[in-house]
Formats: structure tokens, sequence, C-alpha cells
């Protein structure tokens, strides 16, 4: 026996003998037991997943059709719940209110239009229906001028001469002086709209004729009426009582706001615009399907560029992407002695998506989009691990390599996007999205596919 | 413990009951401390190894074949998880070389009685890469070409590593004899900071 030899054996049977076990701790035990109550806790929320986003995307659905469900009935349920509030008014009679509910997108096509004028003597009139003459409105808004006169005077006032009507000028100019509580008034003054029109537009067919005849300075979009409904709504406009000249006053104001609001709308969705978008998403990655999941990360910057309904989009995100997959699905040149059976892979990469969405619907404020497009996949860092039947079989535990494999648009996106605007800068992003590979993935040749909810705050530039 | 006992603590295992999870774990865990100790360089390594093998155990438990010793059966899943550590942490196996170590001669004699814990200070004081190699041939009775294969490495590779783990081995029983084991205490400092400052990186990510 050789000096090698004897040393080895030295150690072997010292090392080896029986009697010399380490000391139990109860520290051990708990970090091991932490490791088990993870691995529980794990498993529940990959188990979860699937229903957890099966539940997101419905709640997804359903929101976004609350926000863009047709707007004529929200215009409609608008105008009533504004009249509703306005008892407090003591001029408002009930046949104003009634015909307000009826009069549905007309009252919101008048909103902001030169027709209320004619549409405010009704208002005024509590005994009066909605179809009083224009004459009597006239000298009804006179009347009532009279009696406001003193009031704070009217800044709108000055904006009606704009409208093209002339009856509608000359009672604006008697009422320059009006109280605070047009606002309120405005509300009742819409359902009229139909027969002031009618004698000032004799053309009018219908509500949007209306609103081309008085309006031709704006372009009449939903959006816009939507908007000044609204405005017309606040509580706090009925203080004053309402009247003829009161909801004279009204209808300028709301005019004033409109265009700013049309613009706005208007840029939003015309115009050429930039983001920035940090996005955060927390993923599903499996093999070939979703039945073997595991959970990844991903984290990035994506930069949009948009015109009107289609946005493209680009970036990097970087994604920490484990997987495991039985062993049939991995690719190797290496000439196992004893195949593993399952592979597990924890990658690092570089996702470069190239994405092109279009807007279904959108407001100022929310907007749902699809989009699809490429990924590129650089990947960073490969780790796998290959795990045997049998535990303790002398094979190779695994493998890895860094930036060896790269797949430029080897992978299609598919997204939904909900985008929610905080403000007129910030928007917050909810977009549930798959990834499907088009060429195998990586060193093992995976057909890896990724499901995931990403959570982006975008920077809206332009 | 009785072969029945432990039968019945593996039933219990195999139904993720956490008490009998403990009661394996108390029972073998002296043993697989053994095996994880020679291939860490300290007791806390060697608890990180021996809770990742624990770990693997007890989810495949499922897959032990009771038809064999499990202390068998365990002692491999110990040693894969020592080499799976040794794999994680393969920047730091080879931190020491042959050439900055001090000429032995053969003709010392190095077969002095040591005890365990002598013997298991000398094994954990070699850096990573030659302890992987020296346990795995030395002790426990992998070939060059097997221990190639498990640690991704060729086998002629391997037999380099036996060669200069022995040659510290020597080295330091040779120091513990003559009582020079300063000038090596202050080698394996300064490959132990190098250890532990890789060590904080990866737990720092």
């Amino acid at each position: 026996m050789n000096q090698d030899d004897e040393l080895s054996k030295m150690f072997r049977e010292g090392l080896t003998e029986p009697g010399h076990h380490a000391e139990y701790r109860e520290a051990d035990w708990e970090a091991l037991e932490k490791m088990l109550d993870e691995r529980g806790k794990k498993r529940g929320i990959i188990v979860l997943l699937p229903y957890i986003s099966a539940v997101a995307a419905v709640l997804l659905v359903f929101f976004a059709w609350m926000f863009f469900k047709p707007e004529g009935n929200n215009e409609q349920n608008k105008a009533s719940v504004a009249v509703n509030k306005a008892p407090a008014n003591a001029t408002m009679n009930e046949a104003t209110q009634q015909s307000t509910t009826q009069s549905g997108q007309r009252v919101a096509a008048n909103a902001g239009g030169s027709t209320q004028a004619s549409t405010q003597p009704t208002v005024d009139q509590p005994k009066a229906d909605h179809n009083t003459q224009p004459a009597s409105a006239q000298s009804n808004l006179r009347n009532a001028s009279q009696v406001i006169a003193g009031n704070r005077a009217a800044i709108a006032a000055n904006k009606y001469p704009r409208k093209g009507n002339n009856n509608l000028n000359r009672t604006v100019s008697a009422n320059q002086k009006e109280p605070d509580a047009v606002i309120a008034a405005s509300k009742p003054e819409k359902e009229n709209t139909q027969n002031m029109v009618k004698e000032d537009q004799p053309v009018k067919i219908g509500n949007e004729e209306v609103i081309a005849a008085n309006k031709p300075d704006q372009n009449n979009t939903k959006t816009a009426f939507s908007d000044q409904t609204f405005v017309v709504n606040k509580p706090e406009t009925v203080k004053g009582g309402a009247n003829a000249d009161s909801a004279t006053k009204a209808t300028p104001q709301i005019a004033k706001q409109n265009p700013k609001t049309q613009i706005k709308t208007t840029t939003a969705s015309s115009g050429t615009h930039f983001a920035l978008t940090v996005l955060a998403a927390p993923d599903m990655n499996g093999v070939g399907s979703f039945a073997e999941t595991q959970t990844g990360a991903n984290f990035g910057l994506l930069f949009s560029v948009g015109r009107g309904r289609f946005t493209l989009s680009t970036g990097a995100m970087y994604a920490k992407t484990p997987y495991s997959t039985d062993f049939s699905n991995y690719h190797t040149g290496y000439n196992f002695y004893t195949k593993p059976q399952y592979v597990s892979a924890d990658c690092r990469i570089l996702d470069i998506p190239l994405d092109l969405s279009y807007r279904l619907f959108g407001n100022a404020k929310n907007q749902f989009s699809v989009g699809a497009g490429l990924s590129s996949y650089l990947m960073l860092k490969e780790n796998y691990f290959y795990e045997y039947a049998d535990p303790s079989t002398p094979g190779p535990k695994g493998y890895a390599v860094s930036n060896r494999n790269r797949h430029y648009f080897g992978v299609a996106d598919l997204n939904v996007l909900y985008q929610h605007r905080l403000s007129s800068k910030f928007s917050l992003d909810l977009q549930p999205y798959v990834q499907l590979p088009l060429t195998n993935i990586g060193y093992g040749k995976v057909k890896l596919q990724s499901a995931g909810l990403a959570v982006g705050f975008s920077w809206n530039i332009k | 413990m009785s072969e029945q006992e432990l039968q019945n603590i593996i039933q219990g295992c195999v139904k993720q009951d956490r008490a009998s999870q403990k009661m394996l774990y108390k029972a073998f865990y002296g043993f697989a401390m053994g095996i994880c100790l020679r291939y860490a360089a300290n007791r806390y390594e060697a608890a990180e190894i021996l809770n990742t093998g624990f770990f693997k155990a007890l989810i495949n438990i499922k897959k032990y074949d009771e038809t064999r010793p499990f202390k068998a059966w365990l002692g491999r899943i110990m040693t894969n998880a020592s080499i799976d550590y040794y794999r994680t942490n393969l920047k730091v196996a080879y931190t020491d070389d042959i050439d900055t170590a001090l000429d032995v001669s053969v003709n010392d004699s190095v077969t002095q009685k040591l005890n365990y814990d002598d013997l298991l200070a000398m094994v954990q004081q070699l850096p990573q890469g030659y302890r992987t190699v020296f346990n795995l041939y030395a002790i426990d009775g992998y070939t060059h070409d097997e221990i190639g294969e498990m640690l991704g490495i060729n086998a002629g590779t391997s037999k380099s590593n036996l060669h200069k783990a022995r040659h510290k081995l020597q080295q330091m029983i040779l120091g513990k004899q003559k009582g020079e084991t300063g000038h090596l205490d202050g080698q394996m400092t300064i490959h132990k900071i190098m250890t532990d400052n890789y060590l904080r990186d990866i737990l720092r990510r």
C-alpha cells in the first residue's frame, strides 16, 4: 500500500467511523421546515393561479363593458340623475323632469349648444309644458331677466353671438346679469330643445342636426357631450334657483367648457402620442402547455408610439423564467448513461418585444386595447438541473450556459390592455398576455410559453 | 430505531406529515451531517447542504425503494446535494493552486493516527474543488470517470485535483506534526476570506 492509499485510508476510516455524529440542532430543523412551508405555499399559488387569472380576465371584461357600453344609455341615465338631484330647486317642475328624462341624447346635445336658451322658458315656468311656443318663451325670458338684474354678470353671455341664433342672442343679451344657479337650470332647459330648434332651425330632423346647426364651431362628439352632462350635474350649481335667465346663462358656461374637452379628446385620439411604461409582470411558464407551470417574474421599460387607434411599442424586459418539464421535451447533444426524468430550468432572459395594439374602446379616462407582436429572446443565463428517477443516480446534476442563445422574433405576443388614465400625464396599465414560441427556446430547445398579468405605470410624454 | 419504526416514519413522510418528517430528520441528522461536513468548509455550509439534501429527500420520498437500505439512499442524496453545492459555487473551487503550496517530500511520514476532528478540519480546509474530488474518490469510492461526469470535468482534472488535495493534506499533517501550522494557517485564512466574501456576494443577490 503506497503512501497515497494510506492517506486515503486514514481519512476514510477516520471520517466514516460511527460515533462521531454531529449534535442535532433545532435551528437547522426550523430552517428546513421553513423551506417545506414555502414550497407548500408556492404550490398553492401555482394551483390557484389559473383560477385567479380567469377571475381577473372576467373582471377585466366586465369593467371594460361597464366603462365602454353604449353612451346613449349613459347620457339618458345621467340626465335623469341630474334632474332628480334638482328638487332643491323650487322652480323646476315635474314636466320638465319628465321631458328631460325622455330627451336622452337630445339633452346631451343641447348642453353646449345655443338651443338651450330657447328651452329655458319652460324651466322658468312651472306650468309650461315642453311644447311652449318660442314667442312666449322669449317673453318669459325678458321678465326673468328683469327679476334677476343685479346678479353677477354672466361671462358666458359674450359667447352667445357665436352660436348664430338671433333669438337667442337677443335673449341672452337681455340676461347678461344672472345668478350662479344657472347650471342647475340648464338641465331642464334641455328638454325643450326640440321646440326651439324647430323654430330656429327649420331643417332640423334629429338631434345630430340640432348639434350641427347650433354648434358650428364645435365637433360634437359623444365624449364631449358626456362631459357636458357631467358638468351640468354638479349639485352645487343648483343653489341659486332655476329660472329662465339662469338657464340662459348655463348654456354658454357649458359651451365654454366644451371646446377644451373636445380638443383634448381629439388630440388624444388622432395625434401622435408617445409614452414610457414601467412594467412588472408575474407569469406562469410551461413547456408545450400550461399543465405544469412555474412562476416567474418580469420587469422592464417600454416605449410606445401611438397614432389614432394604433400603438406600436417596444422596449426591454428582464425576465426570470423558471420552468420544469419532462426530459423528453429537452434536447441536448450530451449522451446520458442514465437519462434524467425531469429537467428544471432557471433562465434569465432579455425580452425585446415589438407589439402593435389596436384600441377597441376608449374615452378620456379608460382605454381597452388588444395587441399582438413578436418578441426577441436574448438568453442571458440558462441553468438546467436534471432530476433522476433515482436521486442517487451518479449522472450530471445540471448544465449552465450564458449568452449563447438568441432568438430574434422567435416568440409571438398576444395581449389585452386596459389603461386607466390617472392624470393627463400618467396612467395605470393592466395587461394580461400570452407568449407563444415560434421557435425552440434556449439550450434545451424547448417550446417555452408564458402567460401573465403585467401591471404598468405609464408616463404619457405627449 | 427498528426497521418497522423507520418504515412507519417513511409512510408518514409520504403523506407529508410534518411530525414524521421531523422524526426522520432527527433520526438521520447525525449521519447526514457527517457526510455534509466532509464536503463543506464549515458547519454553516454543511447545515445548508444538509437541509437541501433533506428537502430533496422529503419531497422525493415516494421514490424511495423500501427494499434498499434507507441510509444508503439518503447518503447518496446528501452526496449529490454536496456536489450541487460545489457546482453552484464553482467560482471558488480552485482558488488555491498547487504552485503556491509547500513542497512536501514523499518520504515524510503522514501516517500518524489523527482523530476525527483533526481529519475533518483538514478536509474542510481544502479548497472546495480538491475537497470534493478527495471526498468522492478517497472516501466515497467513486472512479475518476464517474467523478468527471458528476462534476462536469474530465477524468484528468479529477486526478489532478485528487493529487493536489493529497499534497495539501500531507502538508497539513506534517505541519501539525512539526508544529508549523502557522504558515499554512495563514494561507488557509486567506482562502477562507476569499471564499466567505464570495459567499456573501451570492447571498446578497
